[in-house]
């Protein structure tokens, strides 16, 4: 646990992720459901280039443009990664030239945030946030309680509820993180 | 008694969550009541945009008879038509949506003249980072990162079949289990023209909806955000883009489409230009 706050207090400030605006229509999953689907689970945050900024590349890919943003794994929850590893991460839209492209929810990582990340692998080996931006948990730093988890901010994507009932979500003032983390090691496959 | 005037005050002095929202050219919206603070807003610089259902995919007839689906994309579409953006006039934003003849497209942005906004049905889904395997809708939209305009915006839906047992059973008969369709098309029109999630939980544009639920009509929040978009007089159909479209590009003005499902479009269009004639 110490380890863990070392590695992450340092330049964490967490503004929830903002994500694109168009739609998405998403089934409503909670994190241990998250965390079963995921061919990785990984505490990271995005690399930062010589400005601060994050270091992200667009390009067109099929007739969709896709960004590429290398991550830093903090701690390793499942998956081939150990702490320290890079890892670039395919997010859908962009920007190319004079053409953007978005779509609902799509991940965006904000510089000096860092963020519990449930991750698929795609069929050409790329990887990806499972689920777009529900995939994506925000952490904080709270000086009583350590860090936190946040639930997902999604805000593009539209939820629809599962069949069998309403999702136990990550509690809006967060939950610390050790013991969800702990948790999410018994779900994850 | 100072506690409950505190209360008071704050509730007064704490900003209302904002109703309706448009999308802008940046990925910003920080929180789905709040609307974005980056970016320019995008629409459509033609006054008028058209889709194409793809029928190459259709729901099985079981759960959705060819006739209920064409009611329900010509009703989505539909929704969106001669919403009144107030005042003593009633005018309606300066904007016309049409279904245009189905057509069998390619997913993707060429940005050659030949995109069309498309609708379909998808059967295979999950294969790239755009279908999350979850998602039961996608649009994705191109613009103009430095016009804000918007230049295509497809809608995939992912359907459940034998090849994709992990997607979704659409319905139009309000049934529990299913996303009930025209809600989804509804919705996803409207970004489509360029609204992002509204703060209202009846909007069509609100960011949630239960299995079977049913939001199909859109509201005054909904017509507000359009009419920010497009305000009446402010747009006018351009022939330019109108002739995009009969060669098969995704803008637009659907003239000469023929009747059918566009006839009722092409009626509130010239109704829009009498009124701005008068």
């Amino acid at each position: 646990m110490r380890s863990l706050h070392a590695a992450l207090l340092a330049g964490i400030l967490v503004v929830f992720a903002p994500v694109a605006a168009q739609a998405t229509v998403m089934l409503h999953r909670s994190a241990d459901e998250l965390a079963a689907m995921s061919d990785a689970v990984v505490v990271a945050s995005a690399e930062r280039d010589a400005g601060g900024g994050v270091v992200a590349e667009s390009r067109w890919l099929a007739g969709r443009i896709v960004t590429e943003v290398p991550i830093r794994v903090r701690v390793a929850v499942a998956g081939p990664w150990g702490a320290g590893a890079s890892v670039t991460l395919r997010l859908p839209g962009g920007v190319v030239g004079d053409t953007g492209q978005r779509v609902s929810g799509a991940p965006v990582f904000r510089a000096g945030e860092s963020y519990l990340l449930f991750l698929q692998r795609l069929p050409d080996g790329a990887w990806t946030v499972l689920d777009m931006s529900a995939g994506m948990l925000p952490l904080s730093v709270d000086p009583a309680r350590g860090l936190l988890v946040h639930p997902s901010r999604a805000e593009g994507i539209r939820f629809v509820e599962p069949a069998g009932g309403r999702v136990v979500e990550v509690a809006a003032a967060g939950e610390p993180l050790a013991p969800f983390v702990a948790r999410l090691r018994r779900s994850a496959r | 008694m100072r506690l409950a005037a505190l209360a008071a005050a704050l509730s007064l002095a704490a900003p209302e969550a904002r109703a309706w929202c448009r999308t802008t050219t940046m990925p910003a919206q920080p929180d789905p009541l709040v609307c974005p603070a980056e970016g320019r807003p995008l629409a459509w610089p033609s006054g008028c945009a058209g889709f194409r259902f793809d029928p190459t995919v259709r729901p099985d007839p079981g759960d959705i008879a060819p006739a209920e689906l064409e009611r329900a994309l010509d009703g989505a579409a539909r929704a969106w038509a001669g919403l009144s953006c107030g005042g003593s006039a009633g005018a309606s934003p300066s904007f016309a949506l049409a279904r245009l003849p189905d057509a069998v497209t390619d997913a993707g942005y060429e940005g050659l003249g030949r995109d069309t906004n498309t609708v379909a049905f998808r059967r295979t889904w999950g294969l790239d980072a755009f279908h999350p395997p979850d998602a039961a809708a996608v649009t994705v939209v191109t613009f103009g990162a430095r016009s804000a305009a918007i230049l295509d915006a497809d809608t995939d839906l992912n359907l459940r079949g034998p090849s994709n047992p992990r997607g979704f059973r659409f319905a139009t008969d309000g049934d529990a289990a299913s996303a009930d369709l025209q809600t989804v098309l509804t919705h996803e029109l409207g970004h489509l023209q360029g609204l992002a999630h509204s703060g209202r939980r009846e909007a069509v544009m609100w960011f949630q909806a239960g299995r079977g639920e049913q939001r199909q009509t859109p509201t005054d929040d909904d017509a507000a955000g359009l009419c920010d978009a497009y305000p009446p007089g402010a747009s006018v159909c351009d022939p330019s883009a109108a002739g995009a479209v009969l060669r098969g590009g995704g803008v637009g003005c659907a003239a000469g489409s023929g009747g059918g499902a566009g006839a009722w479009w092409l009626l509130g269009l010239a109704a829009l230009i009498a009124r701005r004639r008068g």
